[in-house]
């Protein structure tokens, strides 16, 4: 699953939804309402998609080179 | 005691099980109605800022928690603490993390029963043609035990279905029961809270009718507006930032004890940096997206902001299943629409409800089974009988504030003492000495090293700094404020009415008690463990 492709989507989303509001939302909340809602479904995005590409747990698995301690 | 544990069946089940536990009746509920009272976009701001400062730390804290202690055998916290700190006063400390979400699971489930019975209501079309005093009636004689219309006995029908099902399901284990929950549970919730989102934002304006009787057009935009448009001078007050800071505590289910059962079943090699950081996002995007896109704008289009305002000093319970219901019998299309407005919202509430409250047995289940060798039926029997015996009490003195009580001691305060311990023993004992700033940023911070134990993705490195001094301190000043501004005059208990002390003593007393034994049982426990030469 690509993670950039998935949070493209999700900006792309969040736009349509801010063009859709922008007549009768206040430009600033519109602005933070969107920001906020980037920020928590970003990290959302970005987390289940880097978590389905990992083996179950329990099961032995190694670390990306790039993300151990 | 040292026989194979549980383990998850898969990574997803794991997450939304987790996510489930966190996201509850307060993400759809307690949520709109601190934000509403706070100023709305004056009380995101600090929301957010404590999002990232207290409540990923926190998160990240419960799941190593819950690991360190389960490699170890233990799925409770008291064992948990021992095996943090090998003072004898550990568990006994831990003992809180079984007391709440014991104490909390027992009242938990008597709401959740009202969100089972007013699905059937929705149904039924008991909702349908009701006026906001009927309505607020209609719930008051519910809880009363004296509603005409439907029986005394109804309350107690759907209580015993409401306990049935979440043992049922914590009978059947963490794989077959939780988890499949979890799997079925969590998406019906987020498809029924997303059509409704949808339904209650593309709402035209409304005419609304003000308290000083003129009329004024109202949307869902309105309340969108109303949430997200900060008031900079606002966010001087010092309360708005602790109300944001608790609403992050709660609606994480942080300082409970359960998010540590459930994580006490990872192996070493599981990842839990980043399944922490997706269970509280799964957890935000519940709270923010959703439930802070249904309730508010709904309610702020049909009564407008003032309306609102004043329907949420009314509290959680009069926004649910006053206002919300009121809005689904004034949408377009008429009874039907209605009553499936009524069952998505209610539904929804009752799957946010019993994914947290499975996950509440969990501790006191694991702790009998580990300790007392129970088999899972006996040990999940045995923590029924007592939710069962103990929550008819509240069924009978609810209009005398006996789960108010609760709901502060266990539900509240209680969650923030958990949580400044556990903190202190996971990152201050385990880990580093705070003193000692080159401890912080080493390779040898024991902390650090037991949260990266087979991690799939590397946390900050400032969040060494914050975990170690940034989240306890926010634990104090939340603790002592806390303390100061609710505490005292909640115990002495100011502006309660006298016809109710009585009973809140008793409730109290009940409190003490189920505190008593469990103290009791653990120290039993551990005299076993000792003759079996197995101490911590």
């Amino acid at each position: 699953m690509n993670t950039f492709a998935l949070l493209v989507v999700l900006c792309a989303v969040l736009l349509v939804i801010g063009i859709l509001l922008a007549g009768s939302m206040n430009i600033g909340a519109l602005i933070f309402m969107l920001c906020a809602w980037a920020v928590v479904l970003g990290i959302l995005v970005w987390s289940f998609a880097r978590l389905l590409r990992l083996p179950p747990p329990g099961n032995d698995h190694t670390p990306p080179p790039d993300s151990g301690p | 005691m040292t026989e194979e544990r549980a383990r998850w069946g898969s990574r997803v089940g794991l997450i939304l099980a987790m996510a489930g536990n966190a996201v509850g009746l307060g993400n759809f509920l307690r949520f709109p109605v601190q934000a509403t009272e706070n100023g709305g976009g004056t009380f995101m701001i600090p929301y957010f800022i404590a999002f990232l400062l207290l409540g990923i730390p926190l998160m990240w804290i419960e799941w190593g928690v819950g690991r360190h202690g389960g490699l170890r055998g233990h799925g409770s916290v008291p064992g948990m603490f021992q095996t943090l700190w090998k003072n004898p006063v550990a568990k006994y400390m831990g003992v809180l993390g079984l007391f709440m979400p014991l104490v909390v699971l027992i009242y938990y489930c008597y709401i959740e029963s009202w969100t089972l019975a007013w699905t059937f209501f929705s149904i039924k079309g008991s909702l349908h043609g009701l006026t906001e005093q009927g309505m607020r009636q209609f719930l008051t004689n519910y809880q009363d035990l004296q509603a005409p219309e439907m029986g005394w006995w109804v309350p107690f029908a759907f209580y015993f279905v409401t306990i049935a099902v979440n043992f049922g399901v914590v009978l059947k284990g963490l794989s077959g029961g939780i988890e499949k929950l979890a799997k079925i549970g969590m998406p019906i919730l987020f498809i029924f809270a997303a059509i409704l989102v949808v339904r209650v934002l593309t709402l035209h304006p409304q005419t609304v009718t003000l308290a000083n009787g003129t009329t004024a057009t109202s949307s869902p935009a309105a309340g969108l507006n109303f949430m997200y448009l900060p008031d900079w001078a606002k966010l001087k007050s010092p309360s708005v930032w602790l109300a944001a800071a608790g609403q992050i505590f709660f609606t994480l289910s942080v300082g409970m004890g359960s998010l540590q059962a459930y994580a006490s079943y990872l192996r070493k090699e599981d990842d839990l940096t980043l399944s922490g950081i997706a269970t509280a996002a799964t957890n935000e995007t519940a709270e923010v997206v959703l439930g802070g896109s249904l309730a508010i704008p709904a309610v702020v289009a049909f009564f407008g902001v003032a309306g609102a305002v004043a329907i949420a000093k009314g509290g959680a319970y009069d926004l649910g299943f006053v206002a919300m219901p009121l809005v689904f019998n004034k949408l377009p299309g008429g009874a039907l629409i209605a009553m499936a407005a009524g069952v998505m919202w209610f539904g929804l509430l009752f799957f946010a409800g019993i994914t947290s409250s499975v996950s509440m047995a969990t501790p006191t289940t694991s702790f009998l089974q580990e300790n007392f060798g129970f088999t899972r039926k006996k040990s999940v029997l045995a923590v029924a009988g007592v939710a069962v015996a103990i929550g008819l009490l509240h069924i009978f003195f609810y209009q005398w504030g006996f789960l108010s009580e609760w709901d502060y001691w266990a539900g509240t305060f209680g969650l923030v003492i958990l949580a400044m311990m556990e903190t202190v023993l996971f990152v201050w004992v385990l880990g580093p000495n705070p003193w000692r700033w080159r401890q912080v940023w080493s390779a040898d911070n024991r902390m650090w090293n037991e949260l990266h134990d087979g991690a799939a993705w590397r946390i900050p490195n400032f969040y060494r700094f914050i975990m170690t001094y940034i989240t306890p301190l926010f634990l104090v000043v939340m603790m002592v404020a806390w303390g100061y501004k609710d505490a005292w005059p909640t115990l002495m208990m100011e502006g309660i009415p006298a016809d109710e002390h009585v009973t809140r003593w008793w409730s109290r007393g009940v409190m003490l008690l189920i505190l008593a034994g469990l103290m009791l049982l653990t120290r039993i426990a551990w005299r076993r463990r000792e003759a079996q030469g197995e101490g911590a």
